[in-house]
């Protein structure tokens, strides 16, 4: 005969639960919400030991970053390079990801494994030469070559995930329509484009975090005109003036703000491409 | 699909990753047997690069804490990930405002996110060295060679953590309800139903997590380069972060190429299992 369990143990169970998991969000989140606050202090308070809640905010530290600093140059920069990025990516990314799904020869396994052989090395393989090459074409400091870069080691992990959707498609579909007279790349087009919404807006995501984030190769490729954020950020950290860390910290929250938008609107794709190639479907 | 028209596809695609993947990467091959700086033409000298880096004490430092780094840091986030997920399973409130929260560290620009935890630590005025002074303990987050080295496996774990939270908590949900209601009928605990059927259910998940985990800790380069930029002294300088000083800071080309390509190898440990498992997964689909 078995024992009926105590309320204390019913209840027990959830509150143990949700506060461990509450405990580990305010963990997750302390830094963003610490520097939000910070870059709305004054100086004064900002470094108050112990710490100030209770404060006068001010706009000081965003209109010095936004206004007297070139921040908004730099945030030029990252805004076109990451839509160029996006753009050149899902573009070429939808040719290849359609033809591997397509064609299962050999060579398509070659293929792939290849590019997932490149996505998995350390960056510094390939990147050495790049500096050399920009110098050598004059394509140092240009957004050019510093979008090329991004679109071809973001391509791997592009083609990967487009071609799993395309594969999810029927081939009927394109077959009909070519029945009905429509060249390969027309029936691509017009038929098969059209219901890779999902598929897109995901590899379109991950390709705008990636060319947005990117640290290396932007410091690498770019100086004082084409750097993008996180370059010139890194820079306003290693400055070693404490009086500039409130305008630090707006600057961190005017990068970080675009993608935690990004974040909430669209988790669902987020979630999709973070567990792509673990979990099927 | 015909084989002209797979070409016609692919190549855009192809053409691009191969001449700034593939080439360089030969290119880079090629460096690691001369001496070469910026304006210089390069010039061969055999194996040399190889053995001065392999003699080298900064090297080996380098490996050592390299290993370190993953060693403590990959088991700490699959652990920590995987409770977590577990408690998301069972939970049923919040839990896209939790998922959002989770994901930030992880979906952050790494620059920011590293700035922003460092912060936390600085001495005196940073938060949790705040909170930990008033119980009585001061660490110099960035003096000490320890806590240095500590700091930076901590941020690993609020960084990545997140990763294998999601992706575990998917496997969670996929999972058949049929073999955990046979082993509550059968009268196991909540742990041996973890222990029993989850995890082994999940076992893949694991495996690819940690191999996806392992790859990155491996070539880790922004957080450490925004934190303590190698220091206190060298004792947080990564096998990235070398490369990096030696190539463009010290200006050797041909010795950091030849860093990186032994950085290539050692990876091949990881990869080479990892290729082959995928290899077969693509020929069964097929």
């Amino acid at each position: 005969m078995k024992k009926p369990t105590p309320v204390w143990q019913n209840l027990a169970l959830p509150v143990f639960t949700y506060a461990i998991l509450l405990f580990w969000f305010v963990l997750a989140i302390l830094p963003f919400v610490w520097t939000l606050a910070t870059s709305i202090k004054q100086v004064v308070d900002a470094f108050a030991i112990p710490p100030v809640f209770i404060f006068t905010p001010t706009l000081d530290a965003y209109e010095t970053l936004w206004v007297k600093e070139r921040f908004f140059h730099f945030f030029t920069n990252s805004v076109i390079v990451s839509a160029a990025t996006v753009t050149i990516s899902i573009s070429i990314g939808c040719l290849a990801g359609y033809g591997l799904a397509r064609y299962s020869g050999k060579v398509t396994f070659v293929l792939l494994l290849t590019a997932l052989l490149f996505r998995s090395l350390p960056r510094m393989a390939f990147a050495l030469p790049y500096y050399y090459f920009a110098q050598l074409t004059g394509l140092y400091d240009t957004q050019i070559l510093l979008i090329l870069v991004l679109v071809s080691v973001n391509q791997p992990f592009t083609i990967w995930m487009l071609r799993s959707f395309f594969m999810e498609i029927p081939k009927e579909l394109e077959e009909a329509a070519m029945v009905d007279g429509c060249s390969r790349l027309g029936a691509f087009v017009k038929v098969i484009m059209p219901v890779m919404g999902p598929g897109v807006v995901t590899a379109s995501i991950f390709s705008l975090l990636l060319a947005y984030n990117e640290f290396l190769l932007p410091a690498i490729l770019t100086a004082s005109n084409t750097a993008t954020l996180p370059v010139t950020i890194a820079q306003f950290g290693g400055a070693e003036d404490l009086r500039y860390w409130t305008v630090t910290a707006a600057a961190s929250v005017s990068v970080a703000l675009p993608i935690v938008l990004v974040v909430m609107f669209a988790q669902k794709y987020i979630v999709r491409g973070l567990t792509f190639g673990a979990v099927k479907g | 699909m015909k084989r002209h028209e797979f070409f016609a596809f692919v190549s855009p695609s192809v053409v691009l990753m191969v001449g700034l993947m593939v080439v360089p990467f030969l290119i880079t091959v090629y460096l690691s047997f001369t001496v070469f700086s910026f304006g210089t033409t390069p010039r061969w000298i055999g194996l040399d690069n190889y053995i001065n880096v392999l003699e080298n004490r900064r090297f080996w430092n380098a490996v050592s804490w390299t290993l370190i780094y993953i060693a403590f840091t990959i088991p700490l986030q699959l652990i920590l990930g995987f409770f977590i997920a577990l408690l998301l399973d069972r939970a049923k409130y919040l839990r896209g405002l939790l998922v959002s929260g989770y994901l930030l560290p992880f979906v952050v620009t790494p620059v920011v996110g590293t700035l922003v935890f460092s912060w936390l630590f600085k001495d005196k005025w940073g938060f949790y060295s705040y909170l930990l002074s008033l119980a009585g303990v001061q660490i110099q987050w960035y003096g000490d060679a320890l806590a240095s080295r500590a700091l930076l496996i901590i941020h690993a774990v609020w960084y990545v953590t997140p990763f294998v939270i999601l992706v575990l908590f998917a496997g969670l949900q996929a999972m058949p309800q049929e073999p955990l209601e046979a082993a509550l009928v059968d009268g196991a605990t909540f742990w041996q139903r973890v222990w029993y059927v989850m995890i082994p259910h999940l076992m893949p998940l694991f495996v690819f997590v940690a191999m996806i985990n392992v790859m990155d800790a491996y070539r880790v380069f922004d957080s450490v380069f925004v934190m303590t930029r190698g220091g206190p002294g060298s004792a947080t300088e990564t096998l990235m972060l070398q490369t990096y000083d030696v190539a463009f800071v010290q200006q050797s080309l041909g010795r950091g190429s030849a860093i990186s390509i032994l950085m290539v190898l050692g990876i091949f440990v990881v990869l080479i299992p990892f290729l082959i498992r995928t290899y077969h997964e693509q020929m069964e689909a097929r």
